[in-house]
């Protein structure tokens, strides 16, 4: 095997284990929240070390990569492509923390609602990291544009649950304290989402060559059928 | 499998059609129809073999200096076939300037080196021939570094300085094209650095076609890169578009180090 071909099956591996680590931080941050277990909330925490560790880590070696290899073609965006989606899997990561952290807020004044939504918007999440990551892995594109759709089912999660969460707030100003985190739980959850799009079109250039970002999705399902 | 050349018109110097070149019964250029684009670097890339510097050395119909060859299709340069039996082919090879990839600086000054072709074109006043001589040096980025031993024998400099004269000796008689074949393959990487530059900056007087083994040469200094094999012409286009989405899969594999 020629030691370019080591060079990016190691990074591959490397990709494949920073997106598990943060997929797996997603679920437990929503399962910290419903289960009300600050253990768990700390673990996720305090996993985020490891998280930016490994972003500086793949960092360093596609630096290595460029100046050793100098990549052409499809292997040159494939490196970029990585440098890029480390950088929004460690954003997923610190929106983790923020959710955790609101966790142990919460978790110190009784629950105000049940959870039904935040854990269905947790996973659809969750399984969005862990796809996006995968497309990447498999490069494929037509999951990356399937993927961006996606994300309206979580805009809409996060809409009603806001809806809701004023509901609760007009009947009774004393829960603003939980009201509030939880809101911002709903927020972290939807960046989370947004973060994978973006994980999604950098997949897309990476396996077509065209960059879609900032073009609506209606107009990137055209572009991709018409091969422009 | 030839592209679709994406050069406006007004900015083509030479249109190459159909071009195919045999020595004796081989056939080592096949059918090549692309246009080389006017004040530009286009680089011809491809593994050994594939024909790149024999497409190179027709452009300037080096190849007549041997029997047994033929050419068939048109080179068009300005509305003139130079493949055209009435072609003058000291005037074109004075208008087409070529460059190896070992220096041949002339076995004498380095004044005369550049002043050599100036004679030739009829320039004997001393003063005109220095002031030209020069100012071609300074174009070649040498005049710093030679202008206290223009008496010197061309042989004494390094194999970087005496490139950049060779350089300097073809743009004396102000060619329209300058092809460089490997012209960096025996530099080191501070020579190379310096042809290159020089290259980049030729392009705004010449048009230069340039072969190389050197990927990465080829994607710093050219304008559009060709891509051959086994005698074809494989890919042409821009050179970002080469070697960053190449649109025919073999490009792919070769610029990647897939092939074979």
């Amino acid at each position: 095997m020629r030691h370019q071909e080591a060079e990016y099956t190691e990074l591959r591996s490397q990709i494949a284990e920073m997106g598990n680590a943060v997929s797996r931080m997603v679920n437990e941050s929503v399962k910290s929240l419903v289960e009300r277990d600050d253990g768990l909330a700390r673990d996720v925490i305090q996993r985020d070390d490891k998280i930016d560790h490994m972003d500086v880590e793949i960092d360093e070696h596609c630096l290595k990569i460029f100046a050793l290899y100098e990549p052409k073609a499809i292997d040159l965006r494939f490196i970029i492509a990585a440098t890029r989606i480390i950088v929004d899997l460690e954003r997923i990561g610190d929106h983790c923390v923020d959710i955790c952290k609101e966790v142990l807020k919460l978790n110190k004044v009784p629950r105000v609602k049940p959870y039904i939504d935040l854990p269905r918007m947790g996973e659809l999440a969750a399984k969005m990291v862990v796809d996006s990551v995968n497309n990447y892995l498999e490069r494929d594109a037509e999951g990356s544009l399937e993927l961006i759709r996606r994300d309206d089912e979580v805009d809409h999660l996060n809409n009603q649950i806001l809806r809701e969460l004023v509901t609760y707030l007009v009947e009774d100003l004393r829960k603003n304290q939980a009201v509030f985190s939880l809101m911002l739980v709903a927020k972290g959850l939807e960046r989370i989402a947004d973060y994978t799009t973006n994980i999604a079109e950098n997949v897309y250039f990476m396996v077509s060559g065209d960059i879609i970002r900032h073009i609506p999705l209606k107009e990137k399902e055209d572009e991709a059928h018409t091969g422009n | 499998m030839n592209k679709v050349n994406k050069i406006p018109a007004d900015k083509v110097l030479i249109q190459v059609q159909d071009l195919s070149f045999s020595y004796g019964s081989v056939k080592a250029v096949k059918n090549i129809t692309m246009d080389i684009a006017r004040n530009a670097v286009t680089a011809l890339i491809g593994p050994s073999g594939c024909g790149k510097t024999t497409f190179l050395r027709c452009f300037n119909r080096m190849h007549d200096l041997y029997t047994g060859n033929h050419y068939e299709g048109r080179v068009v340069m300005e509305g003139t076939d130079v493949l055209g039996k009435g072609v003058d082919l000291t005037e074109l090879r004075a208008g087409t300037g070529m460059v190896f990839q070992k220096p041949t600086p002339f076995p004498m000054s380095v004044f005369d080196n550049v002043a050599y072709g100036l004679k030739l074109k009829g320039i004997r006043n001393r003063t005109e021939l220095s002031d030209r001589v020069e100012a071609v040096l300074k174009h070649a980025a040498l005049w710093e570094e030679v202008k206290d031993r223009l008496k010197e024998g061309a042989s004494g400099l390094s194999g970087g300085q005496q490139q950049r004269l060779v350089i300097a000796r073809a743009l004396a008689v102000e060619p329209k094209v300058i092809l460089f074949d490997e012209p960096t393959s025996a530099l080191d990487p501070i020579s190379t650095s310096k042809i290159e530059e020089l290259i980049f900056q030729l392009k705004q007087e010449v048009t230069v076609i340039i072969v190389t083994h050197n990927m990465q040469q080829a994607a710093r200094i050219s304008d559009y890169t060709a891509f051959m094999y086994v005698g074809e012409l494989i890919e042409f286009d821009e050179t970002d578009v080469i070697f960053t989405n190449p649109n025919v899969k073999l490009t792919e594999e070769y610029i990647t180090g897939r092939f074979g």
